[in-house]
């Protein structure tokens, strides 16, 4: 299912050519369909028809309880759907197994940073990208072919003066660092961002603005959940708004922010 | 001398089982109740088949390493249905499977009459009767199982491991086949204990049941919980610190009546102590 | 004179000090390693065994001996392969001459040890008498599986029983022995079900109560401590007299109360006097083996005080093999080309806490 470009009428001009191209495109890099998940009878997700544009920063927003996190887990296979597939790269799927995200290019972040506390910094770093075919893994003793990337995700992130640390051992924002920098050692294609910027100092909340800008000039796919509008009317190139399991909004941001709907469902909270 | 050389073998074959038994609880957070089963397979295998059956040392071994390793991977997927204290429990039914068989089946283990006459390994003609040369055999075993473990421990299969023992779901997220990673250092982990098995099946010349009960792994468990969990070196100190526990207590001539209690007490006391102010243990690099 | 009466009394106290010194050195020591089950369940029968030794070595030393004789008792908790420790920690730390052990078990893992380092290997067991050879240097002595079970019949067969429940322990003998005895009894008529258990059973109150429904009136027990005891708690709890309890080596409990007129068979435990003195001056209630104890390392003192080289293994074993056929305590003492010195066996019972020698 592709989106349609009548949605944009007032895209942001700074897009890069590359982007554009692929822009035009109007691909989804993520689509559900039917997509439906209940707890305890509440349906968290609710029959959701949705796709998230490749090569674009989506913002998903909502208010608690709206389903985003649901939604997210979903796509990443940490839970399974009561009914309904998902579309990723082309591939459908009624469920997806979660070693399949590193096949299909997907990194996530998780609100609280869930990292493995007893593993270094560049341990953590290192888990997305080392081997995972386990006859070969035994065998890969030298990091040496990851050292150029970790290094520059070292710096991107801020963890260079960290890296022999245990992940316990470092703040709350430089853990949330380290998971992004964890996503980005995966050179993904998707992207998917769980409030990356709350807790977080004014230089982390730049460094991990920076972070985003450079893959939207990548053009990579970004799933952006966020509860500052501020920064979703900054960064993203088009917003999906849910709310109760249902997709109440989507469009361009400047014009899904104004909906009166929008506004009362976050009002009514 | 010959006394501390006789030490020294009890120390190489339970720091192999301590080396084997920390790549799945220390490395792989899987908490095994299971080891003495196999470390009994590995005794059993050899005691049998070199007696009975003419096989010398090597090849009674490897017959041991087969099975343990099928049991392992049949076992291994029985368990990974279970997580934690479940896990530990089922592990335990396993241990208690196989001394129910060891001491039951006696056409073919000789039931609790036991097995006596068991020889020694040989090498191109040279056969390992005097202590000091089973020792040093019995120490390259040592040699090799740390080294793997170390291996282990710095490759990406070891980092793979350890994520999972903290959070199996992120780590599945990541890429990797848990289940597959379990099963295969769960298996390895078997063939290690069995090994160790055999050269204790050698080194003691009789063997009965009543050496592979489940509080024998039990005791496997105190030692790498005091050396140190996810260590090489942690698991080789535990193992050396509960073997010279009580012969330092035998030196110390207390009554005989309270020694084995007074070694009881101390190593429940050890665990406790070590759980309560150092829970990863002297060396340990995990904790639990 | 005072002078001269003082140097004399230092002269001859000096003199008297050397004779001390002198007396010692002429008489070297020679050490038992005993490596017996002091702790656990099998304390009872370590005591026991630690008895016997002892008042063996008490006896022999009131004659005028070339050595002096010692016991250093080392604990292997009931389990074989602690046995090894125990006894390298006694060859090369305590310089033993030889060692004791109780159990074929514990034998068998410290034969080739006594052999290596050609010392004397004495081992207290009842055992088949047709077992193989433990080593070159071992020896063992108690009653033979076979006198137990002829014994058995007999007395089961002169009182009329028809129908028997033969409940044994997996350890040993005790259940290795019962499918021959099993075979034995039914040529004799008898109606024999039996039924094994694993040494961490603790509960028999089902298959007892099992058997007393199918109609077995009696019961024969072959068990280790601490199983012996709750077994016959048991039975008792289910109303079963002692008159229909019969046991082989039932006196391996704790708690000889228990086993009051149990008929069993048992050990030759000795003299009334022997059994009388190991209670009252060594303070244990079971004398189980006790006397087989006290053969073996009254044999083994022989056998060093007759040695020319008491280094000399060969020596000392041939000494064994001559003399271990005589007239023992625990009975007559045979031995057999396969090493075991089998002592003789007897039906008994146990009356105010003794053990009692009965008619079969």
């Amino acid at each position: 299912m592709t989106f349609n470009l009548k949605d944009f009428k007032s895209i942001d001009s700074g897009l890069s050519k590359e982007r554009m191209d692929v822009f035009q495109e109007g691909l989804d890099a993520v689509s559900t369909l039917h997509l439906s998940k209940a707890f305890q009878g509440i349906k968290a997700v609710n029959d959701l028809s949705i796709s998230f544009p490749l090569g674009l920063v989506t913002g998903l927003i909502g208010p608690n309880g709206s389903g985003k996190s649901t939604l997210i887990n979903l796509l990443t296979g940490l839970l399974k759907p009561d009914a309904g597939s998902i579309v990723i790269s082309g591939h459908a799927f009624s469920y997806i197994k979660p070693y399949k995200l590193r096949k299909f290019k997907m990194a996530r972040t998780f609100q609280d940073a869930r990292l493995v506390e007893q593993l270094s910094v560049e341990d953590n770093l290192l888990l997305g990208v080392a081997q995972n075919k386990i006859e070969k893994s035994l065998f890969e003793l030298s990091t040496k072919a990851y050292r150029k990337k970790l290094e520059g995700v070292l710096i991107k992130t801020g963890l260079k003066e960290h890296r022999f640390k245990k992940a316990e051992e470092l703040s709350y924002g430089l853990r949330k660092l380290l998971e992004i920098g964890r996503a980005l050692m995966q050179d993904a294609d998707i992207y998917i961002f769980d409030e990356p910027f709350t807790g977080l100092s004014p230089k982390m909340v730049d460094e991990v603005l920076s972070i985003i800008e450079i893959l939207r000039l990548q053009a990579k796919t970004v799933i952006l959940i966020e509860h500052n509008m501020g920064m979703i009317e900054k960064l993203s190139d088009y917003v999906i708004v849910l709310d109760h399991g249902t997709l109440l909004a989507s469009g361009a941001p400047k014009d899904v922010l104004k909906d009166k709907l929008v506004k009362e469902a976050y009002l009514g909270v | 001398m010959e006394y501390f050389i006789n030490i020294g073998i009890l120390f190489c074959i339970y720091a192999m089982l301590a080396l084997s038994l920390n790549m799945v609880v220390g490395l792989s957070g899987l908490v095994s109740l299971a080891h003495a089963a196999f470390y009994g397979i590995g005794a059993y295998a050899v005691a049998i088949l070199m007696t009975a059956q003419g096989f010398n040392f090597w090849g009674a071994m490897c017959v041991g390493m087969l099975l343990n390793g099928i049991t392992a991977f049949i076992v291994g997927k029985i368990l990974s249905k279970f997580k934690g204290d479940y896990y530990a429990i089922v592990s335990a039914g396993l241990s208690v499977i196989v001394f129910s068989v060891l001491l039951n089946f006696k056409s073919l283990t000789k039931g609790p009459l036991g097995i006596y006459g068991i020889g020694k390994p040989a090498i191109a003609g040279f056969h390992f009767y005097s202590s000091a040369s089973f020792l040093a055999l019995a120490f390259l075993f040592v040699v090799l199982f740390y080294a793997l473990f170390v291996l282990i421990d710095k490759s990406s299969f070891g980092r793979a491991l350890k994520s999972l023992r903290e959070d199996e779901v992120l780590t599945v997220s990541l890429g990797y086949k848990t289940t597959k990673y379990k099963s295969l250092i769960f298996t390895l982990s078997a063939i290690m204990a069995g090994v160790a098995g055999s050269f204790f099946a050698s080194y003691i010349a009789f063997i009965d049941p009543t050496s592979f009960q489940l509080a024998e792994g039990i005791f496997f468990f105190t030692m790498i919980t005091v050396g140190g969990l996810s260590s090489a070196f942690g698991s080789v100190v535990g193992a050396a610190l509960l073997l010279t526990l009580p012969e330092a207590l035998r030196f110390l001539g207390l009554p005989y009546e309270t020694a084995a209690q007074l070694q009881q007490l101390i190593y429940g006391a050890l665990l406790v102590l070590m759980m309560a102010f150092r829970p990863q243990g002297l060396f340990g690099k995990f904790r639990v | 004179m005072k002078k001269l009466i003082l140097i004399l009394g230092c002269v001859l106290a000096l003199a008297a000090c050397d004779n001390k010194k002198e007396e010692t050195q002429e008489k070297p020591v020679v050490k038992i390693g005993a490596i017996l089950p002091l702790t656990g369940g099998g304390a009872v029968l370590g005591a026991s065994l630690k008895a016997g030794t002892l008042a063996a070595i008490e006896d022999k030393e009131k004659k005028n001996l070339k050595y002096h004789y010692e016991a250093i008792f080392e604990d292997n908790q009931q389990q074989p392969a602690k046995s090894a420790t125990a006894a390298n920690k006694l060859i090369a730390s305590d310089k033993v001459n030889v060692l004791l052990t109780f159990t074929t078990g514990s034998g068998r893992v410290i034969a080739p040890i006594a052999q290596n380092a050609g010392l004397l290997n004495l081992v207290a067991t009842l055992e088949d008498e047709n077992a193989e050879p433990m080593g070159q240097t071992t020896f063992w002595q108690g009653p033979t599986l076979q006198s137990y079970q002829r014994i058995l019949i007999n007395a089961l067969k002169k009182r009329g029983v028809k129908k028997l429940a033969l409940l044994a322990a997996h350890v040993g003998v005790a259940c290795a022995g019962t499918e021959h005895l099993t075979k034995l009894l039914a040529k004799k008529g008898m109606d024999v079900q039996v039924e094994c258990f694993n040494p961490s059973d603790r509960d028999f109150r089902l298959p007892i109560q099992k058997y007393v429904k199918e109609g077995y009136e009696y019961f024969y027990l072959q068990f280790f401590p601490p199983q012996t005891d709750i077994v016959v708690r048991q039975l008792y709890e289910q109303n079963i007299l002692p008159q229909h309890i019969f046991g082989s080596g039932i006196d391996t409990g704790a708690d000889i109360s228990l086993f009051e007129n149990i008929n069993h068979v048992g050990g030759n435990s000795g003299t009334p006097e022997f059994i009388d003195r190991l209670m009252n001056e060594y303070h244990i209630d079971n004398v189980y083996m006790a006397a087989s104890a006290y053969d073996l390392v009254s044999l083994a003192v022989d056998a060093f005080e007759n040695a020319e080289d008491i280094k000399n293994i060969d020596e000392i074993t041939a000494y064994i093999k001559e003399h271990a056929t005589r007239k023992c305590l625990s009975g007559e003492c045979k031995l057999f080309p396969n090493g075991f010195i089998a002592n003789e066996a007897e039906w008994r019972t146990y009356i105010n806490g003794k053990p009692i020698p009965l008619k079969e």
